[in-house]
C-alpha cells in the first residue's frame, strides 16, 4: 500500500540522490572551467570575473622562459619514466604469465604495493635512501622515484591484457613453423601493443603530473612544471598558471583518453 | 563402417613396414612430480588413418597429445615421425597440425591470414599461398569470409578456419585437442561429417582426442582407450564395442552392464542360477559384459538368464530403456524394443536373456 507520504518520500529521495550527483559532478567539473576561463584574461592578477578578456597568458606561457624549462625537464622525465617502466614490467609480466614460476602471484602482488603507500610517506623514505646513495637532487633519483610510482599500474595494464591473449596462440604459430621468438613477436606482442602503448601513456602522464617526489627529492636544480606551478602559487601568483593549468588539462585528458581507447581495442 | 574396415585390415597387413607407420610411440612416459601421468605408451599411427585417443578426464590423453605436439617434455620413451626421432625437436620443427579446443585463431589477422601462416612460415611465394588458402576455405566451406576477422564468425567457423589452416600446408599428422568440445550438439555433429570428408579427402593422418564416445565411434578408424596413463583397449571401434578388451572398456566405451560370474573347466559359465556354455579360456571368478541391446525379453537357447524388478523405464522413441535391479548384482540396464507391449511396470518383476554369443567374458 502506498502512502501519499510514500510517494513524498519517494520522490524526495530521488531528488536528493540527483542533487547529490549534480553537486559532486559540479565540484569537480567547476574549478577546471573556471581556470579555464580565468586563462583567457588579460588582467594583471587572477581576480573573478576577469575584466579583461584576451590570451596574453598563453603568449606569456610560450615564450618567457620562466616555463620552458621547467617543461622540458618534465617532458624528459616522463618520456624516460615512460621507457624504463616498461623496459622492467614488460619482460617481466611475460615471465611471469608464460611459465609455472612459483611464487608468480606474490612478486605481481609486490609490484603493485607501492601504491597503497602514501606517496609522501614513500618520498620520505626515499629521501633517506638517496641521501644515504648520492642520489638526491639528481635527474637518475627523480626517475626512479617516477618509475616507482608509475610501475603499479604499469603492471596491471599488461597483466589484465596479457591475461586475454591465450598461450594457445603462441604453441598453434609454433605448430605452424614459426619459432618461438616469432611466435612471441608476431602474435603475443603484436595483440599486446595497444596494452603497451597505453601503459606508456598512463606512465608517462603519471610522471608528468607528479608533484610530491620532485619537491622531497628535486632539491633546488630541478624544478618540474608541476613544482614552478607550487611554487609560483606560494612565492606570489603568476597568472600565467591559469593557462599552464588549462593546457596541462587538456593534454593530459587527451591521452588518458587516447589511451582507454588502445585498451578497449585489445577486445 | 565396411570402408573403416577394409582400411584398417589393409593396414593391418603391412602394419610391419616402417612406411606404413606415420607415428611410433615406444614405452612412452611423464611424470609430473611423483605422479606417473603416462605409464607406458606404445603406439603407432598408421599413415592415413583416423585415431582417436579416448578417455575420461585426467586419463593422459592430452598430456600424450601435447608430448607428440612438443608443448611438453616426456620423461622416458621414443617417438618416431616417419622413423625421425621427434623427441628432441621444437613444435616448429615437428612439421604437425594442430587443431585446438578454442579455437587459438590469430584475432588480429583475417581468416585468408590465419590460413596463410603456415604457409608464410615456410616460405611460400604470395601466389602460391593465395591459392592455397582459397582451396582450403572452399574445401571447409568458407571461401566467402576469407576477409573476415575471426572474432566476427561463429564457433563452428572459427573451428572450421582452424582446421583450414592446420591442413593448409599438408602436415605429415594433424592433431586434434577436443576441437568440438567448445561447440553445441546440433554443430557437432556437423562438423564431425566435415572432419571425417575432409579426411578422408585429404587422406591426412589424425590424431585426435576427445572424451566423447559418440564423437569417437563416429569418426575413427582406430580407437585408443585410455585409463589412468595407459591404453585399455586399441582397436577399431567395432571391435572396441562388440568385444571389450576389458571391464573398464565395457563399461566406459560399450556402457555394458558388468556381472559376476564364475567359469568353470569346461568354459562354461555359471551366473545366478542360469549356466550356458562359451569359448572363453578363463576360469573361477569372471565378469560378464553384456550390453543393454543384448538383454531381451524372450528367452534364448544358450544365454544368460537374469531376473530382478524394474526400477524405471523410459521410452527413447524405438527403444525402451529398462533399469532393473537384481538382487546381489545390482542396477542393470537394458534397451528393448519398444513396439512391444509388456507390463514393465516400476517394481514389476522381470526375467531378462542375453545371447552366449553376445556376452563377453572378462577377468574379473
Amino acid at each position: 500500500m502506498t502512502t501519499r507520504t510514500d510517494r513524498i518520500l519517494d520522490g524526495l529521495f530521488t531528488w536528493v540522490g540527483r542533487l547529490i550527483v549534480g553537486i559532486g559532478a559540479l565540484f569537480m567539473a567547476v574549478p577546471a572551467l573556471f581556470i579555464a576561463m580565468l586563462s583567457f584574461s588579460n588582467d594583471q592578477h587572477i581576480a573573478f570575473p576577469p575584466k579583461t578578456w584576451g590570451v596574453n597568458r598563453y603568449v606569456d606561457l610560450f615564450t618567457s622562459d620562466t616555463w620552458a624549462a621547467p617543461i622540458g625537464l618534465s617532458l624528459r622525465l616522463a618520456a624516460v619514466t615512460a621507457v624504463v617502466a616498461l623496459l622492467l614490467v614488460l619482460p617481466a609480466i611475460i615471465g611471469l604469465k608464460r611459465s609455472n614460476l612459483r611464487g608468480g602471484g606474490f612478486i605481481e602482488g609486490a609490484s603493485v604495493a607501492p601504491m597503497l603507500f602514501p606517496v609522501a610517506a614513500y618520498a620520505v623514505g626515499l629521501y633517506a635512501v638517496f641521501a644515504e646513495v648520492g642520489l638526491l637532487a639528481s635527474f637518475q633519483g627523480i626517475v626512479i622515484s617516477h618509475v616507482i610510482h608509475a610501475v603499479p599500474m604499469v603492471v596491471i595494464i599488461l597483466s589484465t591484457a596479457m591475461d586475454q591473449i591465450r598461450p594457445e596462440l603462441e604453441l598453434a604459430a609454433m605448430t605452424m613453423g614459426a619459432s618461438r621468438g616469432r611466435a612471441w613477436l608476431g602474435v603475443t606482442l603484436r595483440l599486446l601493443t595497444p596494452a603497451v602503448a597505453g601503459a606508456a601513456i598512463f606512465a608517462f602522464v603519471s610522471s608528468f603530473d607528479e608533484a610530491v617526489f620532485i619537491t622531497f627529492l628535486g632539491g633546488p636544480g630541478l624544478v618540474t612544471l608541476p613544482k614552478l606551478i607550487f611554487d609560483s602559487v606560494q612565492f606570489g601568483v603568476d597568472p600565467a598558471i591559469t593557462a599552464v593549468a588549462t593546457v596541462l588539462m587538456i593534454v593530459t585528458s587527451a591521452l588518458l583518453f587516447f589511451a582507454t581507447r588502445l585498451r578497449k581495442d585489445v577486445r | 563402417m565396411t570402408q573403416v574396415t577394409a582400411t584398417s585390415h589393409g593396414a593391418d597387413k603391412t602394419g610391419g613396414a616402417q612406411d606404413s607407420v606415420t607415428l611410433r610411440v615406444r614405452d612412452l612416459r611423464k611424470s609430473f612430480g611423483g605422479n606417473e601421468v603416462l605409464r607406458g605408451i606404445d603406439l603407432d599411427v598408421r599413415t592415413g588413418e583416423f585415431l582417436t585417443l579416448l578417455g575420461p578426464s585426467g586419463s593422459g590423453k592430452t598430456t600424450l597429445l601435447r608430448i607428440i605436439a612438443g608443448f611438453e617434455s616426456h620423461t622416458s620413451g621414443e617417438m618416431l615421425l616417419r622413423g625421425r626421432d621427434i623427441a628432441g625437436l621444437s613444435p616448429s620443427e615437428r612439421g604437425l597440425g594442430m587443431v585446438f579446443q578454442q579455437y587459438a585463431l590469430f584475432p588480429h589477422m583475417t581468416v585468408a591470414d590465419n590460413v596463410a601462416y603456415g604457409l608464410r612460415m615456410r616460405g611460400w611465394d604470395r601466389g602460391k599461398i593465395g591459392k592455397r588458402v582459397s582451396e582450403m576455405l572452399e574445401i571447409v566451406g568458407l571461401p566467402h569470409l576469407s576477409g573476415r576477422k575471426p572474432r566476427q564468425l561463429s564457433g563452428g567457423q572459427q573451428q572450421r578456419v582452424a582446421f583450414a589452416r592446420a591442413l593448409a600446408y599438408a602436415p605429415q599428422l594433424l592433431l586434434m585437442d577436443e576441437p568440438l568440445g567448445a561447440l553445441d550438439r546440433s554443430l557437432r555433429l556437423q562438423l564431425e561429417e566435415e572432419i571425417k570428408r575432409v579426411h578422408r579427402q585429404m587422406g591426412t593422418t589424425v590424431i585426435y582426442v576427445t572424451h566423447d564416445q559418440e564423437e569417437a565411434l563416429v569418426l575413427s578408424d582406430r580407437i585408443a582407450i585410455m585409463e589412468e596413463g595407459r591404453f585399455a583397449g586399441l582397436d577399431t571401434p567395432t571391435a572396441l564395442y562388440q568385444r571389450p578388451p576389458s571391464t573398464f572398456v565395457a563399461k566406459f566405451f560399450a556402457n555394458a552392464n558388468l556381472i559376476p560370474a564364475t567359469a568353470s573347466a569346461d568354459g562354461s559359465i555359471e551366473c545366478r542360477g542360469s549356466a550356458f556354455s562359451t569359448q572363453t579360456d578363463l576360469r573361477g571368478p569372471v565378469s560378464l559384459a553384456v550390453r543393454p541391446r543384448s538383454l531381451r525379453l524372450e528367452p534364448v537357447t544358450n544365454g544368460l538368464r537374469l531376473s530382478g524388478a524394474v526400477v524405471e523405464t523410459l521410452l527413447l522413441g524405438d527403444d525402451r530403456q529398462v533399469k532393473f535391479d537384481v538382487p546381489g548384482v545390482g542396477p542393470m540396464v537394458a534397451l528393448v524394443d519398444a513396439r512391444q507391449q509388456s507390463e514393465l511396470e516400476p517394481g514389476a518383476a522381470v526375467t531378462l536373456h542375453a545371447p552366449a554369443e553376445e556376452i563377453t567374458v572378462l577377468e574379473a
